[in-house]
Parts: C-alpha cells; structure tokens; sequence
C-alpha cells in the first residue's frame, strides 16, 4: 500500500519506521508509569533495551523457522545471502518471548525483580503492536482473505508483500483496532488493582483468544501450519492455557496465604 | 560506564548512518544495533550511579537515535518480494527445486489457484523438455538409419558395378574368341 515514506529523496521503510515508534512511545509510557509507582527508571530503560534486542532477535528467527525449511535456511547461509533471514519478516510471538527472556536478563543486569514492573510494562504492549500492524498495512504483509465488502483493500504498490489488483480484507487494521481496546482495558484494570499478575494474566488470555479468532482471517499462509491450525494459533492456545493455570495457581497460593494468616 | 557509554553511543550512531546510507550492508547495521543497546544498558548504570550524568545522558541519546535508525533499516517485512527473487533465479539457473518451494511460498500468499498453475506449468516446461528429448533421439536414429540405408545402397552400387565389369570382360573374352 504504501512500503516506503519519501523524504527528501530518501526511501524509509514504514514497516521498520512503525516498528521504531511504537518501541520509542512505550517506552517512554513505560518510563512515566515507572517513576510514578516508585520504581527506579533508569532500571526500565535497562530492562526496555534488553527486551528490544531480544524481541527482535525472537520475532526473526520465529519468523525464519515458520517460513524457511531447514535446508532452505542452510542454503541462505552457506550462499552468505542474509537479506531473506533477516528482512524477511518477524512474528509477534517471537518476539514476545524474546522480549520475556529479555527482561529477564535485564532485570538481572539492573538487579531488580522483574515482577514489580510487570504491572507497569505489560499493559503497553499492545498500544506498541496496535503501531506495529499500521506497518504491516503499510508494507502489505499479515493481510486478510479476499473480500467484495467495502472494507477491502487492493494493494497497488509493486514493492508491496501483498498480492497486487486483489481486494483484500485490512486485517492488520482491524488487529490493530483489537490491540487498542485490549490496550485500554488493561490500564483500566492496572489503574485499579494492586495485584501484581493480573495484568499480565488478562493480557495473555485477551490477546491469546483475539489473535487465534484472527488468525482464521489470514490469508498469508507461509506461516506454518500444523494439524489444521497455524503456529500463531498453537502459541495462541498455548498461551490462554498458561495464563489460566498460572491465574488459578496464583489465586490459590494467595487463599492458602489468607487462611494461614487467619489461623494465626 | 558514563563513559564507555559516550563512546559506544557515538560508534552506534556512525555505524547506524554508515549502515542507512548502504541498504545492502546488514553487517554495519546489525552491529550499529548491538553496540546502541550496550550504551543505552551502559548509560542507564552510569546515570544509576551518578558519577558523569551529563556524559551518560548524551551515550543515551545517541545510541537511542542510532537503534531507531538501525531498526528503520534493517527490518522488513518482505517475504513475497524475496520468494519471487528466488523463483527467478531457479528459473535462469534451471533449479527445479528452488523454483518448487518459491512457488510454494508464493502460492502460499495468493492460495491454491496459483500454486495449480506453477504446477501446471512445470509440468508442461517438464513435458516439453521430454518431448524435445524424445524428437532430438527420434532425429538422432532416423538420421543412423538413413546413413545405413546409405550404406547398403553404396555396397549394392558397389556390387552392382563389379558384376557388370565382370560380364563385360566375359563378354569381351567371348567377342575375342
């Protein structure tokens, strides 16, 4: 649609640019939110640019073992043709486990507990992946099935990823418009709640269940597919399943707690 | 560390505008990335610790330019773009298996019609090529044949011609006597 911002001659990719703000003004969301429940700042900004390098390393690998067979992979590598693993592509879930194992070696760099910023980061994730899918509206990739209705986007560009002349329906925007609702949810419960978890749990079931009704949209299947379901909705089913089991866990070590505390 | 941040916030920066100003250098680009999150970690200590502030600010700040830079440029979201690439070149180089899985990957964007297509068509460049062996042998043993023919007509000529020199020395023997 339109890969590729003109400025002063100088070709900037949107998907890349996108990628960039939605980093830039969620961290600077989560740096305000860390400062005004207390927390060291300077410890955000450790963890942040761990996560950054992480996510990123996450999101293309995933990509490149969902896309590429392990042969095709060897061939890039062994002919020094990086351009495909590299710019090929990310998945969000790589990246978002990336990003986790991220703030985990940071929050060890900076040498604080991760937990207490959990409340703080998680609920700006989604207003940063809501940025992320303009790009991916903007470079013509994650796009819907074909579609007559009126919301339907024909892709014109020949640089773009998507197929060209066809009305396809925008589900980046339309994932977009999901990530800023669930976004504006979880800073209503962050704003009202104390628990530690909760955020992070309702997150991950939200996002989980939004993104495998999503992934039946999709229309760029060379993400992988296995048993009928693509890989984002295996990680998705996955995902909802963990964040139920650790809520039930959570809650249960809390009563135990609560009754132990009444016995004394 | 304010320091060491400073520096590194400045070789990011050189190295993310080195790397912008050469698309096809992933290398600069990807070091230019590592070394700006290494000064943002290295600043955010230095800032922690309060010893040089105002140094530990500025390795912040390039190095946060230089990793927006580095990931303006360096990610990209264009698979389709590179599996057509590839289909090319399997087509000039006559690799069938690269021109199967790039055909794969694209059918996989445009779905099961085009992906019938590419099958058909290799199918046909297949049969094709097949048949175009099977004309150039059908060639090769139609022209052994003709040369046999050749041959055999060149000895009966040959034959031919001895046994008319030989009836015509009888018949010379014959007149003489």
């Amino acid at each position: 649609m339109y890969p590729y911002l003109s400025v002063f001659g100088l070709n900037i990719p949107m998907y890349g640019l996108m990628m960039a703000v939605a980093f830039l003004l969620c961290s600077v969301l989560a740096f305000f939110r860390t400062r005004k429940r207390g927390r060291i700042g300077e410890n955000l900004i450790i963890i942040a640019a761990m996560v950054l390098l992480f996510a990123l390393i996450g999101g293309i690998l995933f990509f490149d073992l969902v896309t590429y067979s392990p042969e095709q992979i060897g061939q890039y590598i062994r002919t020094g043709r990086w351009d495909p693993l590299l710019r090929g592509g990310i998945v969000f879930y790589g990246a978002l486990i990336g990003g986790a194992i991220g703030a985990f070696i940071g929050s060890l760099i900076a040498k604080d507990d991760l937990r207490e910023y959990l409340d703080i980061v998680v609920p700006v994730i989604p207003l940063g992946h809501a940025i992320g899918r303009i790009g991916c509206f903007c470079a013509g990739c994650c796009y819907g099935h074909p579609t007559d209705s009126p919301l339907g986007v024909i892709y014109t560009h020949p640089a773009g990823g998507a197929p060209a002349g066809i009305s396809l329906l925008p589900l980046q925007l339309i994932e977009s418009g999901v990530n800023l609702v669930i976004f504006g949810i979880l800073m209503l419960v962050s704003s009202r709640t104390v628990s530690r978890y909760l955020t992070t749990i309702l997150y991950c079931i939200l996002y989980g269940t939004a993104r495998f009704i999503l992934e039946f949209f999709r229309y760029d299947s060379i993400r992988g597919m296995a048993w009928g379901l693509s890989t984002s909705q295996w990680v998705s089913l996955g995902l909802i399943a963990g964040a139920l089991l650790a809520g039930l866990l959570y809650h249960f070590y809390k009563k135990s707690g609560r009754s132990i505390k009444a016995n004394e | 560390m304010s320091i060491a941040a400073l520096v590194l916030g400045i070789l990011s920066i050189i190295g993310s505008i080195v790397g912008a100003a050469n698309p096809l250098s992933n290398t600069i680009t990807i070091v230019a990335l590592i070394v700006g999150v290494i000064a943002i970690v290295l600043a955010a200590i230095g800032m922690k610790k309060g010893a040089g502030h105002g140094k530990a600010v500025a390795g912040l700040v390039l190095a946060i330019i230089a990793v927006v830079v580095s990931i303006v440029m360096l990610i990209a979201c264009g698979g389709a773009k590179q599996n057509v690439s590839d289909l090319v070149d399997g087509v000039v180089n006559g690799n069938t298996e690269q021109i199967e899985q790039a055909a794969s990957n694209l059918a996989g964007d445009a779905g099961e019609e085009v992906q019938s297509a590419v099958d058909d068509a290799i199918a046909e460049i297949e049969s094709a090529v097949n048949d175009a062996a099977n004309a150039a042998a059908d060639a090769v043993d139609t022209a052994a044949d003709a040369a046999a023919d050749a041959v055999d007509a060149a000895e009966d000529a040959v034959d031919a011609a001895a046994d008319a020199a030989a009836d015509a020395v009888d018949a010379a023997a014959d007149a003489a006597n």
